[in-house]
């Protein structure tokens, strides 16, 4: 198999974080446990040295095309968007390959490719401005497209995942589309079957969510190579991910590639999670005083809805207020499914939000940096999982709004 | 067969080496001067251990052959 992807500086400042890494590098080294794969990719003469050493630790061959600049991702947290150093880098070489299968990732470097394969997938791989689907330079007899939920829907114009991906299955030679919804899992159209298939999510005690889209391609690819079909490639894909988000081990385990749920092999993973066929509803507790307290709830807000939740947010949807606001918030988390406590400050009023929640019976998830655990223990002996990580935080609040056991107790970052 | 990463555990330290061939390879040592497996580096990384600085490594946590560190200069 022959990966074709980029090989990009990452950086993330909340937790602290630097590697060489990028789609095509961290799905090459997904694989390494298995198949003989090749990476095709892109490097500028101040990332090659370094990039040259990582390949060698990680084992893998890559064939390498010469680009005009550095590129880069820096991320604030994992969860939030992305800046893109380098965003007008190109290559001048085609990029060409020609193997029995091929994984290609979209790239941030412009420049032309010749890609023949009998099988490929192509993972479009664009934070942002995507609008078609770019299959310019790829032929292959039998394709499937996997993209996530937000690059689907613009690749569709619509608004509905199953409708988006009916318009991408009818570009030529394309047999199966994978939406990937995150937390929600996956969504699998095939060409034999109009009616798309739901494939869960495996949830993990904690979640690094950066790079977890390349190595649930990377699964599918090697799944559907070995002749699974669609839906079990994309359960591989699922489990594959899962292990990537609790262990941040790119190198995936056989067992898992060759069809072992994830929770077989990892003790922190749970089993496949069905996904609710409504989106669950978080209640978003926290302070929003000050400007720190208000980009927060912001942050997360938008974050939860990219997780496939709607969001109650009294900051958003009753508004700052005297006592009258209390009953309001009350009635808004009387319909949640789950409480995301942003406990930080300990603020009087989310402490209460989330002692009305357990009396309730709803699940909550807190996200905290301090260590105060004298705090905590009401809390946490009530049923609450606390977390130091803010993507685990949100992760782990969605999954336990569709019905994920939490598991009460502590977690640092 | 057991490898020198089976030996460790979190909160252990390793030395941090660059060993110059091409392409460098940064590398974790144990105590004994057992090499237990590589690091991916940074070009500064591999560019301060050139000029002398010495580092050390944590072990944060490890997972199926994976391990977690972190990089910080050496006392």
């Amino acid at each position: 198999m022959i990966v074709v992807g980029g090989t990009y500086q990452e950086q993330v400042t909340v937790p602290a974080y630097e590697e060489v890494a990028g789609s095509g590098l961290r799905a090459a080294a997904a694989l390494r446990s298995q198949a003989r794969v090749h990476l095709v990719t892109a490097l500028d003469e101040v990332m090659d040295p370094v990039a040259w050493s990582v390949f060698k630790t990680l084992s893998i061959d890559a064939v390498v095309v010469e680009r005009n600049e550095p590129v880069g991702f820096r991320y604030f947290s994992p969860v939030t968007t992305p800046s893109i150093d380098g965003p007008s880098a190109s290559y001048a070489r085609t990029l060409t390959v020609d193997d029995d299968v091929v994984l290609v990732f979209g790239m941030v470097e412009a420049g032309s490719r010749d890609i023949r394969a009998r099988q490929a997938v192509v993972d479009p791989q664009r934070p942002r401005d995507l609008t078609a689907l770019d299959l310019d330079g790829i032929a292959a007899d039998e394709l499937t497209v996997v993209a996530n939920a937000r690059e689907m829907r613009a690749l569709a114009q619509a608004a509905d995942l199953a409708d988006s991906a009916r318009q991408v299955m009818n570009s030529r030679n394309v047999v199966a589309v994978v939406v990937k919804d995150s937390a929600r899992g996956c969504l699998v159209l095939t060409s034999s079957d109009d009616t798309p298939r739901k494939v869960g999510p495996y949830p993990t005690r904690s979640v690094w969510p950066l790079g977890s889209g390349d190595i649930f391609a990377s699964g599918y690819a090697y799944a559907w190579s070995e002749g699974a079909d669609p839906i079990e490639a994309a359960r591989v894909a699922s489990s594959s991910a899962a292990w990537w988000c609790g262990t941040r081990n790119s190198r995936v385990p056989a067992e898992i590639l060759t069809g072992t749920p994830v929770d077989q092999v990892l003790s922190d993973a749970a089993s496949e999670l069905t996904p609710a066929d409504r989106a669950p509803l978080v209640y978003l507790a926290g302070p929003f005083f000050t400007l720190a307290d208000r980009w927060l709830v912001e942050t997360c807000r938008n974050v939860l809805l990219g997780l496939g939740a709607k969001v109650f947010s009294p900051l958003h949807d009753v508004g700052p207020g005297g006592d009258e606001v209390a009953s309001q918030d009350l009635d808004g988390l009387e319909h949640a499914d789950a409480v995301l406590a942003l406990l930080d400050g300990w603020d009087p009023g989310t402490v209460y939000e989330v002692g009305w929640a357990h009396r309730h019976g709803l699940p909550v998830v807190g996200f905290l940096q301090g260590s105060a655990h004298e705090g905590t223990k009401m809390m946490v002996g009530a049923g609450a999982e606390l977390h130091g990580d803010l993507s685990s935080a949100l992760y782990r609040c969605v999954w336990a709004a569709q019905g994920h056991p939490l598991s009460p107790g502590r977690v640092t970052a | 067969m057991p490898s020198a990463v089976d030996a460790l555990s979190v909160g252990d330290v390793l030395d941090v080496v660059l060993r110059e061939e091409q392409p460098p390879l940064v590398v974790a040592v144990d105590e004994t001067g057992l090499e237990v497996g590589g690091i991916l580096p940074t070009g500064q990384l591999i560019e301060c251990l050139r000029q002398g600085f010495r580092f050390e490594a944590e072990v944060q946590s490890l997972n199926g052959g994976a391990v977690q560190i972190e990089v910080r200069a050496a006392e």
